[in-house]
């Protein structure tokens, strides 16, 4: 987000230090409703595959200079996509269009823009924090501290012994048989190798 | 990230004595990067109004702890901006993080710490009794995350010497653009009385001295059995430093301040020894024959008068 026309990262700025500042988020980039040249670039040249880094990316490089526009690396290092790369945002960022028009009867094989892509760019979309679920409870996986072990004996009582905790589960829990989390035509692809909750900790 | 177990977030004029669970928070981009279940109340230095950068008449520049590093990055001097690009860190970060909170981080690749130490840094401490002392900064940042401040006591500023006539920088990382594995900052006078500073690769700045530039074998013999900082992306187990670049609360100083002739350091001495006495890079070019590590290195512009 930009702080007085300064870009800075929203998960480490206090809420409190906006108090009496101009900040502006990926929503309100526009201003007046329509889009900010750096988001009609991204939907352009579909900077984004699932959209989850393009606030952070629109909103950076709203911010640059010219001088960072010549070292993308340097300037927009922190911004990761974890999706797919950074071929597409680059072309987003230096103003190329790789989209083409959707014309009834030759959309197939054509590059047509993702239809959430105005949403993405806009932060309208919603991903799954965005979503209001009343009473959600959240599940918090407790990871080995060892290598490769078998739990020969697990005691829940401190973890339930902390307030706001509803249930704890282990493998005493959970069916002994194995499944596969994958499946294919071909049912033999995918060994049935993976209990949820299992005894072998690895 | 949110910090749950903080109830209360005050200015530094109205919070009276310090408590236990008491922090400081000045840019706040360290401190709201890591789970820290021990802290009750913030104690926030942003509105103090400290002057981020007073040029003394001698020479000497005084930088608040509340400066940015972008303002660092900014200030007219070479060294400086090298310093701020020597960051992992992104240069939205540059516009929060401050020059006081990287020198208490206190961790091994915090180039504020490199530019300070550098430039004989001194640093002003205020403590909890009103009374003020000061210590170089290579007498400031004692290990890993560690410093010498006391309980409640606050870093006020640092200042530098006279910036000398020439200076160069140079940095190892493990990937481009990458946190420091190793990063060695040079200073030369008109009378050619040389100083290096080794950070990244030492849990603690090194600062020598040699009154005339010193050859790779006189930078080898004047540090010594230096402990050498071997775990540059953290130690899983739980020593170290984390990935988000935090200090472990766990000190295992056995493991990781473990000695280490070979260090990234030493990949640099090799590389210049092998450039040889009196051959000098070119601006901006890696000679080839170079150890792919020491290849890494940016900066290769060499000493640059400034």
């Amino acid at each position: 987000m930009h702080v007085d026309g300064v870009p800075v990262h929203r998960c480490l700025y206090p809420a409190v230090r906006a108090d009496g500042r101009a900040v502006t988020t990926v929503e309100g980039l526009a201003g007046d409703g329509g889009l900010h040249p750096v988001q009609q670039r991204f939907l352009d040249a579909q900077g984004f595959q699932c959209g989850f880094c393009t606030a952070g990316f629109v909103m950076t490089t709203a911010a640059l200079d010219a001088e960072q526009h010549a070292d993308l690396p340097q300037a927009l290092k922190g911004n990761l996509c974890r999706c797919t790369g950074y071929r597409a945002v680059e072309d987003a960022v230096r103003g190329m269009t790789t989209v083409e028009p959707s014309v009834p009867g030759r959309a197939v094989g054509a590059s047509l823009p993702a239809p959430a892509g105005p949403r993405i760019v806009t932060g309208t979309e919603r991903y799954t924090f965005d979503i209001d679920v009343p009473g959600v409870l959240h599940l918090k996986l407790v990871r080995s501290p060892h290598a490769h072990a078998r739990i020969v004996a697990i005691d829940p009582s401190d973890a339930l012994a902390v307030p706001g905790v509803q249930a704890v589960f282990t493998h005493h829990d959970a069916p002994e048989r194995r499944y596969s989390s994958g499946r294919h035509e071909n049912p033999d692809d995918d060994p049935a190798d993976t209990r949820l909750l299992d005894d072998v900790v690895r | 990230m949110d910090l749950h177990t903080v109830r209360e977030w005050t200015d530094v004029r109205d919070a009276g004595a310090w408590r236990p669970g008491d922090a400081w928070v000045a840019g706040g981009t360290s401190l709201f990067s890591a789970p820290a279940p021990h802290l009750r109340r913030l104690v926030d230095l942003g509105r103090t109004g400290w002057e981020p950068l007073v040029e003394h008449g001698d020479g000497r520049l005084e930088i608040a702890a509340t400066c940015t590093v972008a303002r660092i990055a900014a200030y007219p001097v070479a060294l400086f901006g090298q310093c701020c690009r020597a960051f992992l860190a992104s240069f939205k970060i540059w516009n929060m993080a401050t020059v006081g909170g990287n020198l208490c981080a206190a961790l091994p690749a915090g180039p504020m710490i490199a530019l300070t130490a550098a430039l004989d840094g001194e640093c002003l401490l205020l403590g909890t009794d009103g009374t003020t002392r000061t210590l170089p900064v290579t007498a400031f940042v004692v290990g890993a995350g560690r410093t010498a401040l006391r309980e409640g006591e606050l870093l006020r500023s640092v200042t530098l010497a006279a910036v000398p006539s020439r200076t160069a920088f140079r940095q190892a990382s493990l990937s481009t653009l990458g946190r420091s594995a190793a990063l060695l900052v040079g200073t030369r006078d008109d009378t050619g009385a040389t100083a290096l500073t080794v950070t990244a690769a030492t849990p603690r700045p090194l600062h020598v001295r040699f009154s005339a530039p010193p050859t790779a074998a006189d930078v080898r013999e004047a540090l010594g059995d230096a402990v050498w900082f071997d775990d540059l992306h953290g130690d899983p187990a739980g020593g170290g430093i984390s990935p988000s670049g935090s200090p472990r609360r766990s000190d295992r100083s056995s493991r990781r301040e473990r000695l280490r002739r070979r260090g990234p350091v030493h990949e640099l001495l090799r590389a210049d020894q092998r450039r040889g006495p009196g051959r000098r890079a070119a601006p901006g070019a890696v000679p080839a024959d170079l150890p792919a590590r020491a290849r890494l290195l940016r900066g290769q512009e060499g000493l640059r008068r400034r």
